[in-house]
């Protein structure tokens, strides 16, 4: 029944001939390019060669002739030769030095001829090659300290060498050679050799650090003089001082412009990370693109967490924590729209582009160790009260059939009871006597322990370098059975196939294994603490005793039912995932003519993800045990291949062009099967279903995209550069099953940078001053099958109750199709100035930008009425725009002391400015009554909710609006009670009157700004660093605090309970009443609300008389007697509910400043690692988060604590304790 | 230049794969889903839209276990309703029927029909009663629909794939529910007029009927009677109308219990073991019946009980008196002797000195074993959860059986309503006959452990006993009162039977339920639903606003939030 239509649009004709004739003007020029670039340089080396074969390996490599007689030959006597990318007619001297031999060139042969006269040695004048010399060095900085990677290069040569970690180098040069010595932030310095010799040189700092280079594009350095666009590089160093298992979780705070949050499922979790906010009204279609040595990693790898508020399953990761921040050399942070043209619309959030490290020269082969271990220390949790047990009332006790004091069953499970005085009451599921005190929620929990080792062995010659890395990382989190063992291993080799041709060949395979991460929502420990248990609860008993000891299975008698629900599952359960990633590329340049290269890579990310579920049995005997599983397999290859052309024209001008094309295949395939009902207990295989087994196939996701591209930049002077690009992607998830769609689009982009410190005669105190602007654009396509919607598919075949099966098919989505997608489009536009001021002691870089991405295709809400749920639309314009800044300096600076300090601070304001068909609202994520939405004209992620507080709006008579200064505030009504009524705060659903005041905006959920400050203190060998981070604002919504405070199990329930807590006095009267039925006795726990009665709202007054109290507020009305105070509990409960309660008194701003990390390192003296045979030795204590500084959350709700990646998140679901990591690491290199 | 020549290769090649990895044909195949079916037979369709009828477990948790059952007094908690009557007061994550059918069952129903619609000739004319078939289904999902949430759009809904509507109005509920008898009628027209061509009545993709026009022609005049039935407040002699033509019916109304509206399950319908607890109705604790009910039941014999409920665990005289001795009872009351116990739903009776008992887990030794038990008896899971502790047998899902409709139209004679040719004893004691045969069946093909089939004589037996043997005086009572019985797996009809006509009643003298009271203030059973208030930004914000403000001038109505209101046939 499937059916691809072969109906061709008009233009696809035109289409195919326009691509044919690209491909076919690139193939031409290419293969001329070949024809006229033979290579003229010889590489050999050897003992004692046969002058034959050294001529077959001259003609290999050159395509020269020789032309010879052979009795000549057998006068001559065999070479020893050592050359590198050397001239021919070098390489034929050292031939024939010493022979009886000679040679004429004439076009493309080699004749050789019988030497007339005496053969010339080897010490002759004329074409002697003299021999080679060693020279020997080190490079140390001003401060003597060896320089490690510094580049050691003979002037005019192509050969050279880089400096271990000692500083040491080795190098073979003809006598005198020039050695030009460089190293970044240094001042280059040029030293002439004549014999072998050992030389030391010190490299002096620059002043003006104007040749810094940074990773960019598609991994090329580049000098950031010449970029228009930002980029921040965070070294592997930096990132390995985190202690994170992953490495986007190491950059929270420490990239201005990229918002990281790390996830709570422990060590394997999925962080959320946004580079300059949400343009996509998808909130999980914002992740930025990493790219680790030209393997893409896009959200097909880099998997959002769609925790949402009610999945219950762990978080068990992505791809990211396959990353091996051992192995990483830098990653650099490009926010702008300039790498679109590279990595095409997918690179559309940003790109964080990761290198790793490669082998360089040095003594033999060099071997590094490292081992760090950490200890994630749970140290708080959100904050429970511990003054009060389980009960309605203070007085709430029970008395067992034996006359013991017994917690009372009825009133079990909310802790508004006694006074916890450790007076021995009786459990009321188990029956026996516990201590009547508070449960230590972080008892549930554990230090984690997570070890980290890293062998790597490198080296290199002039002409291979390679690195072999491998690690093992083993990871205990904070909740019971948490584990993550990673082990990674990584081959990267670069070799000169010839003169001119370098490959890059890089292999990485990684696996891991992570055990139940922590569950989250109605799941979570700390959740089920606040919301489902008294205060009393004897956790220590249940969590010993969650198995029913006799018939196994769970226990049922916790009349909680946190040791059948929660504890049981925690400790039973098993949820495994393997992961197997390979990730592979190979690049190859090849240097055809001096101003051409030939680029060419094929990359490649295969990760696979099998995932087990055992549930064991809850019933009698561990029966009916469940078991669930999937695999999925996705293969995506990227093959590119460029032409790079640059050439400098004169002393001032420089231009470069790169023009290539590009192929991005993806394909997704997998498989999910789960029992169907259970034989045995504790068998988790398919063997054990009762029923024939669940089995779904996924959809393979087939997506290409081939696109065409160009790079190019023009600089004068080295002060101005002018960078442009462009791309046409053909993207197959455009493309309609019937052929039509519009498929190809075609985006640019330009930048300047403008060194203006060089170009304008400035003060001497200004060092360096760059301008930069950047206007780019980019189109996108949408998910393999999106422009397909609408079509049908099979569900699973139905049994009946006799046997036969029913085949049935429904529509594959409730989503309205559109057959007239068009692609995406973003347009960038970036401003920025750096500048290096006073000797360099001061710096920064500030950058303003602003970005709109319109034609978004988005499945919008419909009303379900219309019989499907959503649309496919394509529109909307969503502008996110912002200021990034970053100050830099040196404050303190002495011979042995220096104090480095970096302020960071991203302020981003994401608005949307409309929205398709009428549209004013897109959801993004709800439930439970409230919600983000992106609203026209409004914020990106507003927090709006039906069950916020009603905004009290007085009315005149004819029941308009009127003006009052009340307006605004909350609305109180009375609710039904045992008995009567009494005042609880009314929900907006019940008291707006249109869809503004019935669903009231609470605020927004994006920070205000994000901030860090860095300080690193030196001191002879040791180095302190503080890094601080702060966010100032943001809502977020947590049903633990809500419903933790309904049941009064958190501290911020305790306000009023007791005189001394705050409580008004009251003696309640006739016909008012409570939800729990109070007793009519004087008390002590009156709480007054704060708002307006709704209009026409009858209270009853200490005179037991009924009164309309409409439009007084309630201190006016309380003053009058005309109405009581609510006690404690029906407050708590009344407010806080979840049938009736306020969701917006579960909000907070999230607003916090933490002290990220402290850290001391301490360098061994070199002394002491010479006589244990080490290069270095270095050794780091550090403590990660020790501390918040300030944390605005109510009730101290850890701010790390949403479960969801994507952009509409600001949810907490249940969360887990603050941690407090503890590091120590240890680097050795030999 | 061998080098060069590979690299010319890999280029040309490259260079080769561009040109050919773009072209839209191949495109084209790759954006397709291999999963996806662009055009299907209609009645592959039909078996979808019928099983989102009956599978929801959300509306079995929420609507059917939370709210309708404890309102109607089907059921009450093992702790009773003591302490609050929140209960009584919200319906939060109730509903669930009302996005279930547009989202989930009107979809594909209506699908069928505009396949149907746009067929060559040929191959509609094949689909004639197919089409029929489909609106049946449709008009029943309707129905019950709107039955609790008044008015809703009908005639315009479902038409975003062939129109582009989005925003479709309202249909009072007084409109609707004439459309759905309009299009009830012509589809039994249809039915029994005979095609020229062989008809497609998707066979086993039926999963009701398997295709059987007659079957369909009773049930879809059954539907009738029932919405007719609803009119009895606000239209009286239009329910007569409806009753007399679906009497006059060549074929009819349901006339037996073989050709009943009862969709069975199929093979783990609802999920077993740990796989689906939503259908569980022990999953959020022990449920009991109400005490009234049960003595009734027990006093009249009747064999329904053993389907669905459980005996009580305290079943002889000395394990009262462990109980007793042990401070579990108190030590006034004596034990009935029922094998069967009830409790007590009304807040104040459950508060009622002496009476904790029936609220609290008993725990005493008897003959040195511990125990931990309620004395109400737990109702049986298995009538409603065949997958209860890994049962492996089938429910079913009653829409209208033959007892209920026996009932309807006993019903109408005893009002005198109708012209029917039978008399409301017969009607009543056919109905009584069915619904024990019904209940025996369905808890065997539950595989109920334990279970003692209907044995011979038992229904003579049941039919003599005092409160069941029928009497003028009472028939009425009699007949509501069985049908509330009969509708204990139905228990949408059986809140409807309670909003239609006031029965059972606390004020009834054949089975008169407890009066539910807290603080000795009436508490009042739940008749209808919430309006569903449109989200900001609804497209349709201004249709659906309008029409719950003309809801809200209903008088009956009562604000948005008060559940206690009425909807329009409520009135």
């Amino acid at each position: 029944m499937k059916k691809t239509g072969k109906f061709r649009p008009a233009g696809f004709h035109q289409m195919c001939m326009v691509m044919k004739l690209c491909t076919l003007l690139l193939t031409a020029t290419l293969s001329q390019v070949y024809a006229g670039g033979i290579a003229q340089n010889v590489s050999l080396s050897g003992r004692d060669l046969p002058l034959k074969k050294v001529f077959s390996e001259i003609k290999r490599q050159t395509g020269y002739a020789f032309f010879y007689n052979y009795s000549l030959l057998k006068e001559a006597h065999p070479v020893s030769l050592n050359v590198k990318d050397a001239p021919l007619t070098q390489v034929l001297t050292l031939c024939f030095a010493d022979q009886p031999l000679d040679y004429i060139i004439e076009n493309k042969t080699i004749v050789i001829t019988e030497r007339a006269g005496k053969p010339l040695s080897a010490e002759g004048q004329e074409r002697r090659i003299p021999e080679p010399v060693v020279i020997k060095g080190t490079v140390t900085n001003d401060k003597g300290e060896p320089l490690q990677g510094a580049s050691v290069k003979i002037k005019g040569a192509k050969t050279g060498t880089s400096t271990d970690a000692a500083g040491a180098f080795t190098l073979k040069v003809p006598p005198h050679s020039t050695l030009v010595i460089s190293n970044i932030g240094y001042q280059t310095q040029e030293v002439t050799v004549d014999q072998e010799q050992t030389i030391k040189i010190r490299l002096l700092p620059a002043p003006k650090a104007i040749d810094e280079v940074v990773v960019t594009g598609f991994g090329e350095s580049r000098a950031t003089r010449g970029l228009g666009y930002s980029v921040t590089q965070i070294s592997g160093d930096q990132i390995r001082e985190a202690n994170a298992v992953d490495p986007i979780v190491a950059l929270q705070g420490m990239v201005p412009g990229l918002q990281v949050q790390p996830g709570v499922g422990g060590p394997s979790a999925s962080p959320r990370f946004l580079i300059r906010g949400s343009s996509s009204l998808d909130p999980y279609g914002n992740t930025p693109l990493v790219v680790i040595d030209g393997v893409i990693l896009d959200n097909q790898s880099v998997l959002p967490n769609k925790g949402g508020q009610y999945g219950s399953s762990g978080d068990f990761g992505n791809i990211l924590k396959d990353i091996n921040p051992d192995d990483i050399e830098s990653l650099s942070v490009l926010k702008g729209g300039a790498v679109t043209a590279l990595y095409g619309s997918r690179a559309n959030n940003g790109v964080i582009l990761i290198k790793t490290k490669r082998g360089y020269i040095q003594k033999g082969v060099g071997i590094t160790f490292s081992h760090s271990d950490y200890v994630d220390h749970p140290y708080k949790t959100l904050d429970f009260q511990t003054q009060f047990g389980s009960g309605f009332n203070t007085s709430d006790f029970d008395t067992s059939s034996t006359g013991q004091l017994q917690i009372n069953p009825n009133s079990y499970g909310v802790s508004f009871g006694p006074k916890l005085a450790g007076q021995t009451v009786l459990d009321p599921g188990s029956g026996l006597p516990m201590k009547n005190v508070a449960f230590n929620p972080l008892s549930l929990y554990q230090n984690g322990l997570t070890d980290n080792t890293n062998i790597s062995i490198s080296g290199a010659n002039d002409k291979t370098t390679f690195r072999l890395s491998y690690s093992h990382l083993s990871a205990n989190g904070i909740t019971p059975n948490n584990e993550l063992k990673r082990n990674s291993i990584q081959l990267h080799v670069t070799d000169k196939l010839a003169s001119h041709i370098l490959v890059d060949g890089n292999v990485t395979y990684v696996q891991s294994g992570t055990l139940n991460p922590a569950l989250q929502n109605g799941s979570s420990p700390l959740y089920a603490l606040s919301y489902d248990v008294a205060t009393n609860f004897n956790l220590p008993y249940w969590s010993r005793h969650f198995i029913d000891s006799v018939h196994g299975g769970a226990n049922q008698s916790d009349a909680l039912n946190v040791a059948q629900g929660i504890l049981y599952p925690l400790y039973e359960n098993r949820d495994y995932l393997v992961e197997n990633n390979f990730r592979g590329s190979i690049q190859l340049t090849a240097n055809i003519l001096p101003w051409m290269d030939l680029l060419a890579n094929v990359d490649g990310n295969l990760y696979n993800r099998n995932e087990t579920s055992d549930t064991r049995g809850t019933g009698p005997g561990f029966s009916n045990p469940g078991y669930s599983a999937s695999v999925n397999v996705l293969d995506q290859f990227r093959y590119n291949a460029s032409l790079y052309f640059k050439k400098a024209w004169s002393k001032n001008w420089l231009a470069s062009l790169q023009t290539g094309g590009e192929v991005f295949t993806s394909e997704n395939t997998g498989a999910s099967y789960s029992t169907n009902g259970a034989i045995l207990p504790d068998i988790y295989r398919l063997s054990n279903s009762k029923n024939p087994p669940n089995i779904t196939e996924a959809s393979p996701q087939d997506a290409q995209i081939s696109s065409l591209f160009y790079q190019g930049s023009l600089q004068y002077a080295n002060t101005y550069t002018l960078n442009f690009y462009g791309r046409n992607d053909w993207n197959s998830s455009l493309v309609y099953n019937d052929g039509h769609g519009v498929y190809s689009y075609f985006y640019p982009g330009a930048d300047l940078a403008w060194v203006f410190s060089d170009a304008l005669h400035l003060p001497a105190w200004i060092n360096f001053g760059k301008l930069r602007f950047s206007f780019n654009q980019s189109g996108n396509g949408t998910n393999a099958y999106t422009a397909n919607t609408g079509s049908y598919q099979a569900n699973n075949p139905y049994q009946t109750s006799t046997g036969s099966t029913v085949n049935s098919y429904s529509y594959q989505s409730n989503t309205l199709p559109n057959q007239h997608l068009v692609p995406e489009k973003s347009t960038k536009f970036e401003t920025g100035l750096e500048f290096k001021v006073l000797h360099s002691r001061l710096g920064g870089d500030v950058t303003f930008y602003t970005q709109n991405t319109k034609s978004q295709i988005i499945d919008f809400t419909v009303p379900n009425v219309s019989g499907v749920t959503s649309a496919l639309l394509n529109g909307g314009l969503v502008r996110n725009r912002g200021i990034e800044l970053t100050i830099f300096g040196t404050p303190v600076k002495t011979k042995e002391f220096n104090w480095v300090s970096q302020f960071n601070y991203t302020l981003n304001r994401n608005k949307v400015l409309s929205l398709p068909f009428g549209v004013t609202y897109q959801d993004l994520e709800d439930g439970d009554g409230i919600r983000t939405i992106a609203v026209k004209g409004g914020d990106y992620a507003l927090l709006v909710g039906q069950y916020a507080y009603a905004r009290y709006q007085a009315t005149d008579g004819n029941g308009n609006n009127a003006n009052n200064p009340l307006n605004g505030q909350h609305v109180i009504t009375m609710a039904d009670g045992a008995g009567g009524t009494f005042p609880i705060y009314q929900r907006a659903l019940n008291y707006g009157t249109n869809a503004n005041t019935k669903e009231p905006v609470i605020g927004s959920t994006l920070p205000s700004f994000l901030g860090s400050w860095r300080n690193s203190f030196n001191y002879k060998k040791l180095t302190l660093s503080i890094f601080l981070d702060s966010r100032l604002g943001g809502l977020e919504y947590s049903p633990t605090l809500l419903y933790g405070t309904q049941n009064g199990n958190l501290k911020s329930s305790l306000f009023g309970r007791t005189a001394a807590l705050g409580g008004v006095a009251y003696t309640p009267v006739a016909n008012t009443a409570s939800y729990f039925g109070a007793p009519s006795t004087p008390r002590q726990d009156g709480i007054m609300l704060k708002g307006v009665f709704q209009q026409g709202t009858m209270a009853t007054g200490t005179d037991g008389t009924s009164r309309n109290v409409g439009g007084m507020t309630y201190a006016a009305a309380y003053k009058n007697g005309w109405v009581q105070p609510v006690d404690a509990p029906d407050y708590y409960t009344a407010t806080y509910d979840w049938y009736s309660g306020i969701r917006e008194a579960g909000t907070f701003k999230s607003s916090w400043v933490v002290v990220r990390d402290v850290s001391l390192g301490y360098d061994l003296p070199a002394t002491w690692a010479a006589k244990s045979r080490m290069n270095s030795l270095r050794a780091t204590v550090s403590v990660r988060n020790p501390l918040y500084l300030y944390n605005n959350a109510k009730d101290h709700i850890n701010p790390d604590n949403q479960n969801d990646s994507g952009s509409g998140g600001a949810f907490d679901a249940g969360g887990i304790p603050y941690i407090r990591s503890y590091g120590f690491a240890l680097n050795a290199s030999f | 230049m061998k080098q060069i020549r590979s690299h010319l290769y890999i280029l040309n090649a490259f260079a080769f794969l561009t040109l050919f990895s773009c072209s839209r044909t191949k495109f084209a195949e790759l954006n397709s889903n291999p999963d996806a079916v662009l055009s299907i037979k209609p009645e592959l369709e039909l078996t979808s839209g019928q099983t989102q009828m009956y599978n929801n477990s959300f509306e079995a948790f929420y609507d059917f276990y939370e709210y309708i059952r404890p309102w109607t007094q089907l059921w009450v908690g093992a702790g009773g309703n003591s302490g609050s009557t929140g209960l009584f007061n919200s319906v939060a994550n109730g509903d669930v029927r009302y996005n279930n059918f547009y989202n989930n069952v009107g979809p594909p129903l209506a699908d069928v029909q505009h396949l149907i619609s746009v067929m060559p000739a040929a191959e509609k004319a094949t689909y004639v009663y197919l089409y029929a078939i489909t609106g049946i289904n449709m008009a029943e999902y309707a129905f019950y629909t709107s039955d609790p949430n008044g008015a809703m759009p009908y005639s315009q809904a479902f038409q975003a794939r062939y129109t582009g509507n989005l925003t479709p109005v309202w249909d009072t509920q007084e409109a609707f529910l004439d459309t759905l008898d309009s299009q009830l009628k012509s589809y039994v027209a249809t039915l029994e007029t005979p095609q020229p061509v062989a008809q497609d009545t998707a066979g086993t993709n039926d999963l009701v009927f398997q295709g059987s026009t007659v079957k369909w022609i009773k049930a879809a005049n059954s539907l009738r009677l029932r919405i007719a039935m609803r009119l009895l407040k606000q239209n009286p002699s239009q329910l007569t109308t409806v009753a007399n033509e679906v009497l006059s019916d060549p074929i009819g109304l349901i006339d037996n219990t073989s050709d009943e509206w009862v969709f069975t399950g199929g093979v783990n319908f609802e999920g077993s073991g740990n796989s689906n607890q939503n259908w569980n109705p022990l999953g959020q604790g022990n449920e009991c019946l109400e005490k009234h009910v049960v003595d009734f039941l027990v006093s009249t014999q009747d064999p329904r009980i053993r389907a669905i409920l459980q005996p009580a665990a305290i079943n002889s005289q000395a394990m009262f008196d462990s109980a007793q001795a042990q401070g579990q009872i108190p030590p006034s009351v004596t034990w009935n002797g029922q094998l069967y116990q009830g409790q007590y739903a009304s807040p104040d009776s459950a508060n009622a000195p002496n009476n904790s008992f029936y609220l609290n887990n008993l725990k005493f030794s008897f003959n040195g074993v511990a125990q931990s038990v309620n004395f109400p008896s737990i109702i049986q899971p298995y009538i409603l959860y065949a997958g209860y502790n890994s049962g492996s047998g089938f429910n079913v899902f009653p829409v209208i059986t033959y007892a209920d409709v026996c009932f309807m139209r006993a019903e109408l004679v005893i009002r005198g309503l109708s012209n029917d040719p039978m008399t409301a004893q017969q009607l009543y004691t056919n109905g009584i006959t069915a619904s024990l045969q019904d209940y025996d069946a369905w808890a065997q093909l539950a595989q109920t452990p334990n279970y003692t089939p209907l044995a011979a004589g038992e229904i003579t037996n049941y039919l003599s006993q005092p409160g069941i043997a029928f009497q003028a005086s009472t028939s009425l009572e009699q007949v509501l009162v069985q049908e509330y019985l009969n509708l204990y797996n139905n228990c949408n009809e059986a809140w409807a039977l309670i909003k239609r006509t006031g029965y059972p009643s606390s004020s009834g003298v054949i089975m008169p339920l407890e009066n539910i009271t807290l603080g000795g203030n009436p508490v009042l059973m739940p008749r209808r639903y919430e309006p569903v208030y449109p989200l900001q930004g609804d497209l349709n914000y201004n249709n659906a606003v309008n029409a719950i403000n003309a809801e809200l001038s209903l008088p009956g109505y009562g604000a948005a939030n008060d559940i206690t209101g009425k909807v329009w046939w409520d009135e």
